[in-house]
């Protein structure tokens, strides 16, 4: 019965128009590079403060759910991932658009994404507190272990050459170091920068990486008068068929559960989730060559992953208070302005709200379907324009965005500098994969392992008798080597 | 063709620099929108307090006041910002106690005499908060515990250097206790490392342990504070506990140093509605924040003073 | 032989001393057991050098010339080259003069550089840069 009145709350005409009103902003913020989920949640919380609890709150979902959809659309179309968490989307999006399959991988984009959100939304409903009880048991040490376990994917990410992938990854991992670090608030390689005390901002490399490196590379490589789309639009098979969708089904709930559980880990985001998804998700896989190369697996795994995140993280958020990622920081003071505190006496004094959330989160991403799957046909024509154009368009796009996310100049310009190094990195044939990866986890595993360390006052062996932690090892030593050997029987097999 | 063009943009050009002066009224402040920065992300304590009175003082005045977020380093980066500003009262900025830390820490040379602060919100004391199972239910017994094993209790704060670590080692000296420091990024995460039980303490904010004491989770212990906090009427202080409090978290409003007079005077009285008003009281409450107002002079007086001790207090706490 | 490899290599090897080599000087781990600020910086760098050393063995062997460059890539150079510059002097010049005239000029120079017609991109610098703007500025509240 409450469930009946919390559905039927949010189709309540404004409730509803200010939900759509989140849904269409989140999707022009996410698909700007550098705009971000948590700016776009940001910037509408505010807004939000003049409406009636149910009216604000259908907006900030809409915001959320609809800036991690959207994020995937920019990733697909112009290699230049939106929000960080849709990062893993550029490996097989891009190439799909590039093949001339844009319409189908938005597609892809779209409906994967929704499913995500909605499983995650399921858990959300009936199983958030044994969920969130169980990240509570992710210390130091299972995050350090959690932030090596990541790692392991830069093997995955690497493409054919994983040494010139681990070289990479591990220069990542180096720059992660710069800035100020938190265990002794030691400055280390600032020269004597402000900007640079909070270390190499993560999204503005990764926009400058992607996005730049990428349209430096067509500059190089490309006949000026030509438009965006070389190959052909196909305009068969954009979208899925039914047979397509089914295939993919095992991978995505895997990936969706893996996603769940990271996203309700506080601290621990989209971008470790969708990342971790498609590496984990290449090992397991029958087609493992494709990955990379434009597969529809990859791609579905990393749209499942990055909104499968979402229903995690407010997970904790609700049901202890403690947010999840950046976003749900942000929910929580909102949620504080209207008088309600986060946490399990939400569920009990609350309640009616918290299911008007919920139902929120299901009606949010429903309109994303909706909304994404009719206008799928507009994007790529949105790039059927002189290439020349749209260089200027997304150089300058990139530029705002990088500088938008903090206000910061030093961003701005570390993003131009691996610009440039990304194109160098394109020309070498040295995947980018792995360095971002090493520059996102090198802070999460550094800062644990020394936090860890600084508790159990310089034992390691915490690492061995935690279960967590343990089981966490084993799986990415196994993961890590059972594809090759696996392949290696299968050599000897067909030998014989 | 090229002069045309040369032409075309100079006229654009000047047509952007005079839409940009804007209405340029002698006398009359404020008649555009004013600016305030935040040192810290959106979401936590400073920027939920700037935001509110913000609101406030939007009313009052009559023109948008914008809330925008550049974090790092502590606030310096936000700081170091501020102080290359105008000077014309529509640059201002959200004044942490971090703003008198930055120097003595090594961060910035910028100290609260760089900045011109025109009124003080309110005060943040530190609770000592502890797991539900955790086999303390007494600040005392904690005491005893940790003198009898020194250096055993882990504290979480919320990373070395910042506010909580000091208030840390400000109980350290009063009660001659040995804690074992853990740094967190953030007092939430330390908060959370308790409620995990991973660590055995958190000394941080009273927001930030609230929605774990309120599920269960955690219990607090005592405040450090004079007084006791109107989110937890049974918690004990440390004033009555009997101790000194020596380190506490504040927040004030600062503008650049050379502001005119009679613009601080207008930001003055308007802030300082804001903060004394009913509304500002009812957050303050909400987030276990203490309200205590303090006019310009008066504020600016105290974070200097705060920056005095700070120099003198840092350098004994070995960091580097 | 791959030269162009084996640049990158050597760049890396000496990013990585470059890390490794202040990590040394400093301060070394607290009494309570956690490793110093140079203790992690240390450990990646050496892994660098390890990996470089190796990829380095493989491009030696390699029998490819990567820079071999096709008409169109010699044709474009110059206009790569003067993109990358102009992407850095705008980043720097970004906080000295103005968003709109400093991104008119911009827009208006790559335009030229790209070879668009003058109406064109007189119309296109200004309504973009504009547009932008309103957004970032009014909408975004972005410091611009």
């Amino acid at each position: 019965m409450d469930w009946i009145t919390a559905f039927a709350g949010v189709f309540r005409p404004d409730v509803f128009f200010y939900l759509v009103v989140g849904v269409v902003s989140g999707a022009v913020i996410g698909t700007l590079p550098g705009l971000t989920a948590t700016m776009a949640v940001a910037v509408l919380t505010p807004i939000s403060f003049w409406l009636e609890p149910a009216c604000g709150f259908a907006m900030l979902i809409g915001v959320y759910n609809s800036a991690i959809w959207s994020g995937g659309i920019s990733a697909i179309l112009i290699n230049t991932p939106g929000t960080p968490a849709s990062m893993a989307s550029t490996f097989d999006g891009y190439k799909l658009a590039r093949k001339g399959y844009s319409g189908l991988a938005l597609n892809i984009n779209t409906i994967w994404s929704v499913t995500g959100g909605l499983l995650s939304t399921i858990c959300l409903a009936t199983f958030s507190f044994p969920l969130a009880r169980f990240a509570l048991k992710f210390g130091p040490a299972e995050f350090a272990v959690v932030a090596l376990f990541g790692l392991t994917m830069m093997v995955s990410v690497s493409g054919s050459s994983p040494i010139k992938g681990l070289l990479v990854g591990f220069l990542g991992l180096l720059f992660s170091t710069v800035g100020l670090e938190t265990i002794h608030a030691f400055k280390r390689y600032t020269f004597g920068q402000v900007g640079l005390l909070d270390g190499l901002n993560f999204v503005a490399v990764m926009i400058g990486l992607f996005g730049i490196g990428e349209i430096l590379h067509q500059i190089y490589t490309s006949e000026r008068e030509e438009n965006v789309i070389q190959a052909e639009v196909k305009t068969k098979g954009q979208m899925p068929s039914p047979k397509l969708l089914a295939s993919l089904v095992p991978q995505n709930l895997f990936a969706a559960a893996i996603s769940i559980i990271i996203g309700a880990i506080p601290g621990a985001g989209g971008d470790i989730a969708s990342i971790v998804s498609w590496g984990q998700a290449k090992r397991m896989s029958k087609f493992p060559e494709e990955y990379g190369e434009g597969s529809v697996e990859g791609l579905s795994v990393t749209c499942t992953a990055n909104n499968a995140v979402i229903g995690g993280a407010m997970t904790t958020m609700l049901s202890l208070g403690i947010p999840g990622d950046a976003v749900t920081a942000i929910l929580i003071g909102s949620l504080m302005m209207y008088g309600m505190t986060p946490g399990p006496m939400l569920f009990i004094e609350n309640r009616p709200f918290v299911l008007t959330l919920i139902a929120q989160m299901v009606i949010a991403n429903l309109v994303i379907l909706v909304f994404g799957l009719t206008t799928s046909k507009i994007y790529p024509r949105l790039l059927a324009v002189k290439k020349t154009t749209l260089w200027v368009v997304v150089l300058f796009s990139c530029f705002v965005g990088a500088y938008a996310i903090n206000n910061s100049t030093t961003d701005l310009i570390a993003m131009a500098v691996f610009g440039i190094v990304g194109f160098f990195f394109k020309m070498l044939d040295v995947p980018n994969g792995p360095f971002i990866l090493g520059l996102l986890l090198g802070g999460l595993l550094e800062a644990n392992l020394r936090r860890t360390l600084a508790m159990t006052m310089g034992s390691y062996s915490i690492f061995f008798t935690s279960v967590i932690s343990v089981t966490l090892l084993i799986i990415a030593i196994v993961s890590l080597f059972l594809p090759s050997i696996i392949s290696g029987i299968k050599k000897k097999f067909r030998t014989k | 063709m090229k002069k045309k063009l040369l032409v075309l943009l100079l006229v654009v050009l000047v047509a952007f620099s005079l839409f940009a002066e804007g209405s340029k009224e002698k006398g009359k402040f404020p008649t555009k929108q004013i600016n305030i920065v935040v040192g810290a992300s959106p979401g936590g304590t400073s920027d939920v307090v700037t935001r509110f009175i913000a609101k406030d003082v939007e009313t009052q005045l009559g023109v948008p006041i914008v809330t925008t977020n550049k974090p790092g380093g502590s606030c310096s980066v936000a700081f170091e910002y501020m102080a290359a500003q105008k000077p014309d009262g529509y640059n201002m900025m959200y004044m942490p106690v971090e703003s008198a830390m930055v120097k003595p820490l090594g961060l910035t040379t910028l100290e609260p005499s760089s900045i011109r602060y025109i009124g003080l919100a309110m005060y943040l004391p530190a609770t000592v908060t502890v797991n539900k199972n955790a086999p303390w239910n007494t600040f005392e017994e904690l005491i005893a515990y940790a003198r009898a094993n020194p250096g055993k209790v882990t504290v979480g704060n919320s990373g070395t250097g910042s506010i909580w670590h000091f208030g840390a080692a400000g109980i350290e000296q009063v009660t001659g206790v040995k804690f074992n420091h853990v740094p967190f990024d953030g007092g939430a995460a330390a908060a959370t490392a308790v409620m995990g039980g991973h660590i055995d303490v958190a000394a941080v904010a009273p927001g930030e342990v609230l929605p774990g004491v309120q599920g269960g989770d955690l219990k607090v212990l005592a405040i450090v504070d004079k007084n006791r906090s109107n989110l937890y009427p049974d918690v004990p202080s440390f004033g009555e506990l009997g101790y000194d409090v020596k380190v506490l978290g504040w927040g004030a409003f600062g503008v650049p140093k050379d502001t005119p007079d009679d613009v601080v005077a207008i930001l003055e009285d308007a802030f300082g509605k804001a903060i004394q008003s009913q509304g500002f009281r009812d957050l303050c409450e909400k987030y276990g924040l203490t309200p205590g107002y303090l006019n310009a002079a008066a504020s600016q007086e105290f974070a200097e003073a705060q920056a005095v001790w700070y120099q003198n207090e840092i350098p004994k706490f070995n960091l580097k | 032989m791959n030269k162009a490899g084996l640049i990158f290599v050597g760049i890396s090897i000496m990013i990585a001393l470059g890390f490794m080599i202040p990590a040394f000087s400093m301060p070394g781990g607290s009494v309570d057991g956690a490793p110093g600020p140079g203790y992690f910086p240390i450990i990646v760098s050496l892994l660098v050098i390890i990996f470089a050393i190796i990829q380095g063995i493989t491009y030696l062997k390699e029998d490819v010339k990567t820079f071999e460059q096709t008409e169109t890539q010699v044709k474009n150079k110059p206009t790569l080259f003067i993109t990358c510059v102009t992407i850095l002097v705008y980043t720097i010049l970004f906080s000295i003069i103005p968003f709109i005239p400093l991104t008119i000029i911009t827009i208006g120079f790559l335009n030229w550089l790209y070879g668009k017609k003058w109406v064109h991109n007189s119309i296109f610098s200004v309504v973009f840069t504009v547009v932008v703007y309103l957004i970032f500025s009014k909408f975004l509240h972005v410091m611009l």
